[in-house]
């Protein structure tokens, strides 16, 4: 792969980061975890970046290799955490409206996403980057109809686990 | 959902530890670790043991077994035949296997890609099963050796039935073993796969 092709991608994903670490954010259980499938995603986009044709925009293409990976290709270390142990986990809130109150809340609808199942997690990921069902269907392979099923019963779990 | 849409609203609020260019510059010279590697890897090893077990199972054939001549000459062509086209499968299955394809359409092609190894391992244990089965028929119970000597004469049905017994068991516990071993290690490595492949297939029905 030539040079240029490498900064082009780095630098690419230098600046897009942020997807990478909200899907690692949504399948780690810890920091260690996260940066290894930060890693795994990064390997996975490299590999299919020659490809990358920039028809579609180069975050939506990221959405799609990094999903894949924490669904089909990431295996999970041996050492499984339980959810609850997220605290340690280095993550902040811009908004300055945010108080204690409502990032304990955050953490607490963290902690009830990481107990769904892989698919569901991706369904909400993508509900939460505001994909409408057009694109939420053709990322997952799923018709409209069945997205839309599948994220009222994520939903309705996310519920009833955060009001048991 | 109240407490989805306020996470929703600072979905893009949040700041994670940024990655230096360094940092990716060093990722992207790093080996992957994902389970498609795996099952590549196994499955080219599969493939390997496939086509030695095969050209072992010919020579023996020739060699030592004593097996008819219609039996030698389905050995010869499965030997051979099988895995040429099992790898020519499972290389055109493996080329489908594409990341930015929908998540449905990846964990199809991985698991296709899958079966056609899985597919090649229970023919080759059928073969395998089979070749016991005669070899240790004909091992026991035709004339062989310097003296032309009958390892297990049989005279009585019911020493028909002790052979087919013994040869039973063996073959049982041979083939059993070798399924326990794949199925094991496929059963931790296609846990995950499996588990997504089934819930978005449920949605189908």
């Amino acid at each position: 792969m030539d040079k240029e092709l490498e900064h082009s991608f780095v630098t690419q994903l230098e600046k897009h980061q942020n997807i990478i670490h909200k899907v690692c954010r949504l399948y780690t259980n810890n920091q260690d975890a996260h940066n290894d499938l930060f890693q795994e995603v990064t390997i996975q986009l490299w590999r299919a970046f020659p490809k990358f044709r920039g028809e579609a925009k180069f975050s939506t293409w990221m959405y799609r290799i990094a999903l894949n990976t924490a669904i089909t290709l990431y295996r999970k270390s041996k050492r499984r955490i339980q959810t609850n142990d997220i605290a340690d986990f280095n993550f902040k809130i811009k908004s300055e409206e945010y108080d204690d109150t409502e990032e304990e809340q955050l953490k607490l609808m963290y902690s009830a996403i990481k107990q769904l199942s892989d698919i569901e997690k991706a369904l909400i990921f993508l509900y939460l980057e505001e994909k409408n069902y057009k694109e939420i269907s053709e990322t997952m392979g799923i018709s409209e109809v069945n997205a839309r099923v599948k994220m009222n019963r994520a939903k309705g779990k996310l519920k009833k686990i955060l009001n048991p | 959902m109240e407490e989805l849409d306020k996470l929703k609203k600072n979905w893009n609020a949040t700041i994670h530890p940024k990655v230096s260019a360094k940092s990716i510059y060093k990722m992207i010279l790093k080996k992957s670790s994902s389970a498609v590697k795996w099952i590549f890897i196994i499955s080219m090893i599969e493939l390997a043991l496939g086509l030695t077990s095969g050209v072992l199972l010919l020579t023996n054939s020739e060699n030592e077994l004593n097996l008819p001549s219609w039996l030698e000459t389905t050995v010869t062509i499965s030997g051979i035949l099988i895995p040429v086209i099992y790898s020519y499968k499972f290389f055109r299955n493996y080329q489908t296997i594409n990341t930015t394809s929908s998540v449905k359409e990846l964990l199809n092609n991985i698991i296709k890609t899958r079966k056609t190894v899985k597919q090649f391992v229970l023919i080759n244990l059928s073969l395998i099963a089979v070749m016991i089965i005669f070899a240790s028929y004909y091992t026991l119970t035709m004339p062989m050796g310097v003296n032309n000597e009958i390892a297990y004469p049989l005279t009585t049905i019911k020493d028909y039935l002790i052979l087919a017994l013994v040869i039973l068991i063996f073959t049982t516990i041979v083939i059993g073993a070798c399924l326990f071993i794949y199925f094991l290690l496929y059963g931790i490595l296609m846990r995950k796969l499996n588990k997504n492949h089934n819930e978005l297939k449920q949605l189908d029905l």
